[in-house]
This record gives C-alpha cells, sequence and structure tokens, in this order.
C-alpha cells in the first residue's frame, strides 16, 4: 500500500514539474556556456527512455523506496508487538 | 545531482572512480558486518528512504526543480561507511535504465553522493546531538548539510573541468554552486523534513539502542 501511494504521490509531483528545468541540465547548459562547442564525449550507454517512460521508471523507483519503508515500520510494529 | 554522461574529461573520470573504489569496497564489507545485518529491517528503510528521494524530482524556486539525495539516514543509522555501496546501486540503475548520470562519470558521482554526502551528514548530525540538539532536529540537519554538500562537491568537480575563462576554477566552481545553491536549498529543506520524518517513525527501537 506504502508502494502504491509513493507511486502516485511521484507521478503526480513529476507531472507538476515537468515543465521545469533540472539542474542537471543547468549544469550542463553552464558547461557548455564555459567551454563552446564542447561535445561529450560519452552518451548514454543503456536504454534512454522517453519522457513518459522516464516518469513511471522514477515513480516505481520512489515506490520500491516507499514499499521498503512500509515494510520495515510494519516489522518493526510487529516485532515490538510480539516482545511487549 | 547527476554530472551528465561524457561531460568531464577521461582523466577526471578514471580520477574520481580511483577515489570512490576504495568506499565502495569497503562498504560491501561494512554491510556483511553481523551488527549491520541484524538491523536489516532499518537498512531497508533508509535504502528505502534513498530510492524514494533519489528518484523524486522535486519542484523550486524561480522555474527549476532537482533530485534531494537521500543519503542522510543510511549514514545517521549505520555510519558513512556503510552507504556507498547503496548509492552505487541508485547511480547505476539511474545511468543505466534512465539515462540520468553515466558509467563515464560514475566515479565522480558515486564520489559526490556516496562519500562526501554520508560523511557530512553523519558529522553534522554528531555535532549538532553534541550541541544538545535533539534526535530527530538532529536529523534533520544531518541531511541538510549532507545534500548541499553533494551539490557543492559536484560543483566543484565540473568547475575542474570547466575552469572559467578569466576568474579559474574558483570562478567556474562559485558559477556551477550558485546554479545549485537557488534550487539545492528549497529541496534540501524539503529532503531534510522527510529524512527526519522518516527518522521519527522508526525510533522507538532506536531510542533504545542509543541509549
Amino acid at each position: 500500500m506504502a508502494a502504491a501511494a509513493t507511486v502516485a504521490l511521484a507521478l503526480a509531483i513529476s507531472g507538476a514539474t515537468a515543465s521545469l528545468t533540472g539542474t542537471d541540465n543547468r549544469a550542463v547548459k553552464l558547461a557548455n556556456d564555459l567551454k563552446p562547442g564542447y561535445q561529450p564525449w560519452a552518451q548514454p550507454m543503456g536504454w534512454v527512455p522517453s519522457s513518459d517512460a522516464e516518469r513511471w521508471l522514477f515513480a516505481m523507483q520512489a515506490g520500491l523506496g516507499g514499499g521498503l519503508i512500509g515494510f520495515a515500520v510494519a516489522r518493526q510494529r510487529k516485532g515490538k508487538g510480539q516482545h511487549s | 545531482m547527476h554530472i551528465a554522461e561524457g561531460y568531464l574529461p577521461l582523466a577526471h573520470c578514471a580520477l574520481w572512480g580511483v577515489c570512490a573504489a576504495p568506499f565502495v569496497m569497503d562498504s560491501v564489507r561494512q554491510l556483511n558486518q553481523p551488527e549491520v545485518r541484524a538491523r536489516r529491517f532499518e537498512l531497508a528503510a533508509a535504502g528505502g528512504l534513498l530510492l524514494l528521494l533519489s528518484a523524486l524530482k522535486l519542484p523550486s524556486v524561480a522555474g527549476s526543480s532537482s533530485h534531494p539525495t537521500g543519503v542522510a539516514l543510511a549514514a545517521i543509522w549505520f555510519g558513512p561507511r556503510v552507504v556507498p555501496a547503496l548509492t552505487l546501486v541508485v547511480l547505476l540503475l539511474q545511468a543505466l535504465l534512465l539515462a540520468h548520470g553515466g558509467i563515464t562519470t560514475l566515479g565522480a558521482n558515486e564520489f559526490s553522493l556516496g562519500v562526501c554526502g554520508p560523511w557530512i551528514a553523519w558529522l553534522a548530525h554528531r555535532a549538532s546531538l553534541r550541541l544538545g540538539i535533539s534526535p530527530s532536529w538532529a536529523c534533520w540537519l544531518g541531511a541538510f548539510a549532507s545534500s548541499l554538500a553533494v551539490y557543492a562537491v559536484a560543483s566543484g568537480q565540473l568547475a575542474v573541468a570547466y575552469p572559467d575563462p578569466s576568474s579559474g576554477v574558483v570562478g567556474a566552481a562559485w558559477k556551477f554552486g550558485v546554479v545549485f545553491a537557488w534550487t539545492q536549498i528549497p529541496i534540501a529543506i524539503t529532503e531534510s523534513f522527510l529524512t527526519s520524518a522518516t527518522f521519527r517513525l522508526l525510533s522507538p527501537q532506536r531510542n533504545e539502542a542509543i541509549s
């Protein structure tokens, strides 16, 4: 449940931020300003997702994280119940 | 923060890789320690927060957005030496599946996110506790310091590769730092509240362990 909630939240946030410029891209832009004509000597080596796929993958990564936190909280509560 | 694929000269990539590698190897050893394994559910939560935060692209001031770093909780709970292997997994995942960061810049990104961030988080947290700050605010300050530290180190790494024609490396570091700072300070504040909330969520057990 925590995982599903996190995926939904992450998708909502990524929808809201789609039009904003990420700092990673700003850094690339400044690097290009400081060295005009610089060509990156390597290209992304893995899979390059479309912007929609990127949103879903990031949301799934966040969901996995949220799920792990939920799992740990649930385990801890259960463990405490047994001890007391 | 991800320095994009191909944006650091080969020599820099190699150097940062050599700097980061021993920390990663040490981290794998740390993760296999019995005392870390015994707390695997907390490790799952700390790793979960890292995955969650590093995947969020949060809006910030002036039409910009950025990623939190998410390394503080693991560093505060387990010590900074445990963290590099966790961040390496995240960085590889994002380099290969999301075209964020890169394989050539993996060493540099790992050094800022996996080594510098966690150490600063741990030091800031320890210093805050010494000053008598409450555990959850000490956690907040650790997260805040580490989030900014990761971006400060990344600014330095970029500045060494892209010195300003007139003001040199220092001038370029300032320029990259300014680009990041406006976006990252509000993000660091958000990240710190999320980290401290997770810390409190799982803290009953921790308080026993600390005392």
